[in-house]
């Protein structure tokens, strides 16, 4: 389902026809990827269509900048074991 | 692709020694977390090519968050590059990144460089990223489950 998403919108019939599931049965899965925040649905007419929403994975800066203090902090904890284990090896 | 992270630092110790305590699991477990109130465990640490890890990060709250990879460059007191990709519950579990560590003698220490890069972008991210397809995938278990 989120394969054919990734190509375009698409209605709850659309996304259960290449499983040969009945739509309440499709909708019942799409409600499970509504949950996780992956797709987000909007009446047109008198279908709702369906659209991939990846923003829940990631927020770009935030993840560089979460790297970023990790790295800063790791080698910050091996400047402590190195004085260990020169005062150790003297 | 996102910028690389880089960051470097200087130690007053050889080479061979930073490059052990970068490969030897009782030492990275006295040291490889990003503050002391983080603790790692080494569940495996195998620093040959084709070799894996998995270390795991427990936190003070309980919560505990594994990442994962495979070593692709191991130059003893020179060079380790390695894949790295947080498990499951971190957020971006999945993301396959890429880590270069460089020793290099220097005024007699060592400069220590990482570079953390491969960070896919948001183009990506929507389509064919690995981490994206792994994600999918899971959730494509999780539905078939969900009958």
């Amino acid at each position: 389902m989120l394969a054919a998403l990734s190509r375009g919108d698409r209605t709850a019939g659309e996304l259960g026809e290449p499983f040969h599931i009945s739509q309440p049965a499709a909708s019942k899965h799409i409600r499970v990827l509504e949950g996780a925040g992956l797709v987000t649905g909007a009446a047109d007419g008198r279908h709702r269509r369906y659209r991939l929403n990846p923003r829940p994975l990631v927020d770009a800066q935030d993840w560089l900048e979460r790297h970023r203090r990790f790295w800063e902090g790791t080698l910050s904890q091996l400047d402590a074991l190195l004085t260990r284990l020169q005062k150790g090896n003297s | 692709m996102l910028p690389a992270v880089l960051c470097s630092r200087w130690y007053a110790a050889p080479p061979e020694l930073i490059y052990r305590a970068f490969t030897e699991p009782e030492l990275l477990e006295q040291w490889f977390c990003p503050t002391p109130e983080i603790a790692v465990r080494i569940d495996k640490c195998d620093p040959r090519p084709g070799g894996s890890y998995r270390f795991v990060y427990h936190f003070p709250n309980g919560a505990t968050v594994p990442v994962i990879g495979e070593y692709q460059t191991v130059t003893p007191g020179r060079q380790l590059i390695f894949t790295w990709t947080w498990e499951p519950p971190d957020p971006h579990a999945g993301m396959l990144t890429l880590v270069t560590v460089d020793l290099e003698e220097r005024d007699g220490g060592t400069e220590v460089s990482v570079r953390h890069e491969r960070f896919p972008d948001s183009e990506m991210r929507g389509r064919h990223e690995a981490g994206w397809s792994s994600t999918l995938e899971r959730l494509v278990t999780l539905c078939a489950h969900s009958h």
